[in-house]
């Protein structure tokens, strides 16, 4: 017989760890949405974020300060995703080449290569943790991790913001309409390649807050961002690719699969389930939960 | 120095090649300040090439195009926005997850602080736009549940929004269409060519709409252009019964 608060226990932390994962897996789709590319270098901007809020709490900010890193750390990542954007990733966009998000897409992975391994040049294959974030807490009477909690909140208030501005500005008006209709958005003279930009620097600084926020939890390491990587992927699947509500329920999903797999059945193949319920919604609806059928002509 | 010729648009021997095949080879063809041109061809005689070229989503391989004599060739899409020219397409791009007073004001957005300091003033101006086209009864529907014909409705009211607007080009606007919208369709084109002096480009197979609203008309057959004139002229044209009929 298996304890109901034990059950509840694993229901609350499946749900937390799935909001937190939304948060990468937002992160790409945003990206995909607006620049119809797959943007393979995501965990490595997950991998800076982490090593930025290190660097900062632990040389500059002090343990007690470790929040101000979060969005210190998004906004470095933002600007470096601007950046890399406009000289790496725009030149793939200009002219007439066919099937201009290929390229932009292989300019990605090998993004992916070069800034894993410059991790390792400057600080080593080495393992950092920062302080934790906050003591163990409650929710009624389930205790769970303070960093967790903490990741949580961060990740609801950085979603919130982010709704915000995509629902009441007018730029995220112009980038729900890119993500809609990307010749529309430019023959009703919007430049999408700024937009493009914008979205990559959001998207990357998404990932950045994930990394920041996780890094008490599963370190700062060269290769830390893989992981985030994979199951922001198994996200979109689930959700859905393009449909930011289907990445966030996903994430819940998968959270919630892979915390009561782990209970019910057994931890030692805690990513088995997740793949086994992205198998699943492939099958039966393959453009995933929120996932629209796209009109290719 | 820019040349004033009293055309808006002149397109000066434009080629544009797709690997193999020439689509536009060596096209001219000037558009009047103020009038409704027509554009009337066989299926794959260039004609929405020609607007693609105009509008900026392709570059051409040789030649120039030139507005109010200046060239817009090398511009993007949204710089020939800026100049004053809008385009639809055949298959209406609406946003289609956004609202139909959404759709209407996202040309405002090209600028975004104009944008947010006109916000009170452009509303009303896209529901009147809107009650013209006979959609103001729908401005809170999402456009995805708009049907073919009010979807077109809907792209050409939002190219109105574009201030200063000098050229529409319209990609056959009214295929597939049912009467009634049709009719819209051509009132709004009269009237805003009337009262606030659009210049349009029509792109179309349809014949008598294309005879109620256009005093000119060229004609393009594999690339060029073959005759130009007015309906009844053109239709007499030996080159232009052999482009339908075949030789």
């Amino acid at each position: 017989m298996i304890d109901s608060q034990l059950i509840a226990q694993y229901v609350i932390a499946g749900l937390v760890i799935g909001v937190i994962y939304a948060l990468m897996a937002i992160g790409i789709t945003f990206i995909y949405s607006i620049m119809k590319m797959i943007n393979w270098a995501m965990g490595e901007f997950y991998m800076m974020g982490s090593y930025l809020q290190y660097f900062l709490v632990v040389h500059l900010l002090g343990a007690q300060l470790w929040f101000l890193g979060i969005p210190l750390a998004m906004a470095v990542v933002f600007v470096l995703g601007m950046i890399v954007q406009r000289y790496l990733l725009l030149p793939m966009f200009v002219g007439e080449m066919e099937r201009k998000d290929e390229y932009a897409t292989v300019v990605t992975v090998a993004l992916m290569v070069f800034f894993r391994n410059l991790a390792v040049v400057l600080a080593g294959p080495n393992q950092y943790a920062p302080p934790d974030y906050a003591a163990p807490t409650y929710i009624g009477p389930l205790p769970l991790s303070g960093n967790r909690f903490v990741a949580l909140i961060g990740t609801l208030v950085i979603l919130a913001l982010f709704y915000l501005v995509v629902k009441k500005t007018w730029i995220g008006k112009a980038l729900r309409g890119a993500a809609q209709n990307r010749v529309g958005i430019q023959t009703a003279g919007v430049n999408v390649l700024r937009l493009d930009q914008i979205a990559f620097g959001v998207g990357v600084a998404l990932a950045a807050a994930s990394g920041a926020l996780l890094a008490p939890i599963f370190l700062v390491w060269p290769e830390n961002g893989a992981v985030a990587t994979m199951k922001g992927f198994e996200i979109i699947v689930i959700g859905g690719l393009g449909s930011i509500p289907g990445s966030l329920v996903a994430g819940i999903l998968l959270g919630l699969v892979e915390s009561l797999g782990s209970v019910l059945i057994s931890p030692s193949y805690k990513d088995v389930y997740g793949f086994l319920m992205v198998l699943g919604i492939l099958f039966v609806r393959p453009t995933g939960l929120f996932g629209e059928k796209q009109r290719l002509a | 120095m820019p040349k004033n010729s009293g055309n808006l648009l002149e397109i000066d021997t434009v080629t544009k090649r797709f690997g193999g095949l020439t689509a536009l080879g060596g096209l001219s063809l000037e558009v009047r300040e103020g009038e409704i041109h027509g554009i009337i061809g066989p299926n794959g005689s260039g004609k929405t090439t020609l607007i693609n070229l105009i509008s900026g989503l392709y570059s051409p391989n040789s030649g120039s195009i030139l507005l109010q004599g200046n060239r817009i060739d090398h511009l993007k899409p949204n710089e020939r926005t800026a100049k004053g020219i809008i385009r639809t397409f055949q298959i209406p791009k609406v946003f289609r997850n956004m609202t139909v007073l959404e759709n209407m004001l996202v040309p405002a957005i090209s600028d975004s602080q104009q944008g947010r300091r006109r916000e009170a003033e452009i509303i009303p101006h896209a529901r009147e736009l809107l009650r013209f086209v006979q959609l103001g009864h729908m401005e809170n529907h999402l456009a995805k549940s708009l049907s073919g014909g009010q979807s077109q409705l809907l792209q050409i009211a939002r190219g109105f929004m574009v201030s200063p607007l000098r050229l529409y080009l319209m990609d056959e606007p009214f295929a597939g269409i049912n009467p009634r919208i049709k009719g819209v369709i051509m009132e709004s084109i009269q009237k805003m060519n009337r009262e606030r002096g659009i210049t349009f480009l029509i792109v179309s197979h349809e014949m008598p709409s294309i005879r109620r609203l256009c005093g000119r008309v060229s004609v393009i057959h594999v690339g060029r252009c073959i005759a130009e004139g007015t309906l009844e002229e053109v239709v007499n044209v030996p080159a232009v019964i052999e482009a339908y009929i075949g030789g």
